[in-house]
């Protein structure tokens, strides 16, 4: 057990799987009291079970990110039972509708494009970050806290057929740097990580390049990792920042080169 | 220690996803929107 977040309390959304689960088990981990959050309470209790059994402190919470009301009670009730709120993880994303609706832009219904935004970008960030903001600013002042935006390369890359999704990611970074503006005053630090190509499964996938990768594919906990970085007290200078962390993908110049001459 | 701590971040192995990225450690100065629309507030008033 770690002590980088000894102290803190943390709400992770869509934490009952892949990297979401990642980043709760570190952070409860690094000694954080954790709300694990998501739609599948099996699941949830799962993950609640896994970190309890190895020492850690977590309770699971249901949570529907695209509904007002529960990302309100859900926030309200994490600190009911924990006492405050010092760590926001805006995780969650709506993976399903994300990869049934892959199609050209001018093909989207308003419905599919408002669906994809409220679970990555409404939902998932303003709502939760304008209902913990009193708390977080609470725990701010009394020391430190922060929140840390999941993105994504779809923010800074046009990927064919997710223009919605990269619009609400691209949002999501946008946010980020509104909210660690306004936190300031109140000390609340405001980051992101942009992820590239993750795999859920678990271990390292092993360091090789290729398909213009200059490591090799990440896994949930390289992000988790980053998470842990970013939302302790170690990282207290860092607000505003969008930290890459896509085993050089998105710097790679070569990827280019190589694509065209495979051409 | 703010910078060493976030250097001792990135040179980990916590960090092996992590390669040719800039992690900006500036206290959000950079992104800081409000410090432009200040400085010409005072300015503007200075100017007054």
């Amino acid at each position: 057990m770690g002590e980088l977040m000894a102290g803190k309390v943390a709400l992770v959304s869509g934490s009952t799987r892949g990297i979401g689960r990642s980043i709760a088990e570190h952070l409860a981990a690094q000694g954080a009291r954790v709300v694990v959050t998501g739609r599948t309470a099996d699941k949830g209790e799962k993950v609640v079970t896994r970190i309890r059994e190895a020492g850690g402190t977590a309770e699971f919470l249901r949570l529907d990110v695209t509904d007002e009301d529960s990302v309100r009670s859900v926030i309200e009730e994490t600190v009911r039972r924990f006492g405050g709120l010092t760590t926001l993880v805006n995780n969650a994303a709506p993976t399903e509708v994300v990869a049934t609706t892959v199609k050209h832009l001018v093909e989207y219904t308003t419905e599919e494009w408002d669906k994809i935004l409220i679970g990555t970008l409404t939902g998932n960030v303003f709502w939760a970050s304008k209902y913990a903001w009193p708390h977080l600013a609470a725990a701010g002042t009394a020391g430190g806290a922060s929140i840390v935006n999941i993105s994504s390369g779809q923010a800074i890359a046009g990927f064919k057929g997710f223009g919605a999704y990269g619009a609400a990611k691209a949002g999501v970074s946008s946010l980020t740097r509104t909210l660690a503006v306004e936190g300031a005053a109140v000390g609340i630090r405001a980051n992101t990580v942009l992820v590239g190509r993750v795999v859920s499964g678990r271990g390292d996938s092993g360091h090789h390049t290729g398909g213009g990768r200059l490591t090799r594919i990440g896994n949930p906990m390289d992000i988790a990792y980053a998470v842990g970085y970013l939302a302790s007290d170690q990282a207290a200078f860092v607000t505003g920042a969008e930290l890459v962390a896509d085993g050089g993908f998105s710097i790679n110049g070569d990827a280019v080169s190589d694509a065209e001459a495979a051409g | 220690m703010d910078i060493a701590y976030a250097v001792g971040y990135l040179a980990s192995d916590q960090a092996a996803f992590v390669t040719g990225a800039e992690l900006v450690a500036d206290g959000g100065f950079s992104i800081n929107g409000d410090a432009v629309s200040d400085a010409e507030a005072a300015g503007s008033a200075s100017a007054d």
